[in-house]
């Protein structure tokens, strides 16, 4: 048994975007399985607030690798999550929301890594998210895929008013882009190295601009040890 | 597409027809219709066969049988194997079991149970099935161990109901191994119904063939054998291979 976190403690506010940035390895994905309650391996405590309603916040969450299953069409991979009684024809906007709407028949293995990344991240949005967490959901595509990827995010989050983000990234670029804050982790095991508030609003901040001032923000915090599991992963 | 599907055709069908041809040559060649009668000596003792009703019946009641111990086996072993795929522990206790089973010849199983059950319809059916069990279990139990950790953890993320996350996480994955489990033991069946019917029952392919065997008569063996390889054959084309295209649609 090894201790990937410790001592981490944060409240992020509703609503909010917020990056988590750290080395990979060093526990991003294991902190976001923590938030989605799909990891109980851990000591500590984890508060999500109620709906208006009083029921349980949904969580919404994007794996790393899109993880649609293969033997159901991408409107069938969708309709999957919805709870029962749901009306299925929901999930027809959200397709088209993401691009998708010619896409709804295919087999996830005939969708492109990009058409892929956004059909889950419909998925997560069709069950109606107040949270939604995403781990790394732009690596490994091209420059212009991940781009109209960003673009695509931030209309989502703009139609959304009340959504919570939390997103994995190491792209320091994307976080000055998309995230209101960024949570720096690093070291083995992982601890909070740097809180960063971005300048509010995200719609008026100059990406090149934004992200030198991050990545200098960053360093700031001080040069990371690397993490052993850097490789391991 | 569809021209190489043709094609495909024609080589089996090609395949078919020089099996027949050889078979007619040897029989020419032996000359003796008693050892190795031709092709038509055959068809006419398939013909009379069919016009007497007796191949229908024993036909109809080997297939019968088959569809029952194929039922039996399938059920039991589908749910047997999947427990053992998905729990290691469960395995450890039972894994000499299904080895022993296994490895436990045919008849042994079907004179063990002729000898406890007496020789009844629920004994050969029962032999039948649990002959065909442990390669079923092996088979699903592979499947339940391949049984990929990420899709079971979506599930989770999206709080899937148990029926909803057996119905498409967990049956498409051990779909292609139910599938091999019931091709492998529907041929495993076909071979071992006849034995069971040959020692205890008086009805069925198998009576018949015994009966066939000791009147040394050989085109009775071989009408049979050729009714029963068309019904196979049929099987194979109108259930397992639409089935199977169904299945593996998606890849």
């Amino acid at each position: 048994m090894r201790t990937i976190l410790a001592g981490l403690e944060f409240v992020v506010a509703t609503g909010s975007v917020t990056a988590i940035m750290g080395p990979s390895g060093c526990g991003k994905t294991t902190l976001l399985g923590i938030l989605a309650g799909l990891d109980t391996d851990f000591v500590g405590e984890r508060h999500i607030a109620l709906r208006p309603d009083g029921r349980a916040a949904r969580i919404g969450f994007v794996f790393q690798e899109p993880r649609l299953l293969p033997w159901r069409r991408l409107r069938d991979n969708l309709r999957l999550v919805l709870p029962e009684g749901a009306n299925p024809a929901v999930v027809d906007p959200l397709l088209a929301e993401v691009g998708l709407a010619e896409a709804a028949e295919l087999w996830p293995r005939q969708l492109s890594l990009g058409m892929a990344r956004r059909g889950a991240l419909a998925r997560a949005l069709a069950i109606d998210p107040d949270l939604l967490l995403l781990d790394e959901p732009f690596v490994s595509l091209d420059t212009a895929t991940a781009a109209g990827m960003h673009a695509l995010l931030l209309r989502l989050l703009a139609r959304r008013a009340g959504l919570t983000v939390l997103f994995a990234t190491h792209d320091p670029a994307e976080a000055a882009l998309l995230a209101d804050r960024v949570l720096l982790l690093g070291g083995s095991p992982a601890r909070l190295r740097a809180d960063i508030t971005l300048p509010a609003p995200r719609e008026a901040r100059d990406p090149v601009k934004a992200g030198a001032a991050l990545r200098a923000a960053l360093a700031e915090a001080g040069p990371i040890p690397p993490s052993p599991t850097a490789s391991a992963r | 597409m569809a021209a190489r599907m043709r094609q495909e055709a024609l080589a089996r069908a090609g395949s078919l027809l020089l099996l027949l041809l050889l078979w007619e040559v040897a029989a020419r060649l032996v000359g003796n219709p008693r050892l190795l009668p031709g092709i038509l000596a055959v068809l006419g003792e398939l013909v009379r066969e069919i016009q007497s009703g007796e191949l229908q019946y024993h036909l109809g009641i080997t297939l019968l049988r088959v569809a029952c111990a194929f039922a039996l086996a399938m059920l039991a072993g589908v749910a047997l194997g999947t427990a053992l795929g998905r729990s290691p522990r469960l395995d450890r206790w039972l894994d000499a079991w299904v080895l022993l089973l296994l490895n436990i010849p045919a008849l042994v199983v079907a004179a063990l149970l002729y000898i406890w059950l007496g020789l009844t319809e629920a004994a050969a059916i029962l032999a039948v099935a649990l002959n065909k069990l442990p390669t079923v279990v092996v088979t699903m139990r592979e499947g339940a161990r391949a049984l990929d950790p990420a899709y079971a953890e979506l599930a989770r993320a999206y709080h899937l109901s148990h029926a909803r996350t057996l119905r498409h996480v967990v049956v498409p994955q051990l779909a292609p191994y139910t599938l091999a489990a019931a091709r492998t033991g529907l041929s495993l069946i076909w071979k071992i119904v006849l034995v069971v019917e040959l020692i205890g029952r008086s009805d069925g392919v198998g009576f018949r063939i015994g009966l066939f065997f000791q009147l040394f008569d050989i085109a009775g063996i071989l009408a049979y054998t050729l009714a029963f390889a068309a019904v196979v054959q049929l099987i194979e084309w109108t259930l397992l291979q639409p089935l199977e295209r169904r299945v593996n649609r998606w890849r």
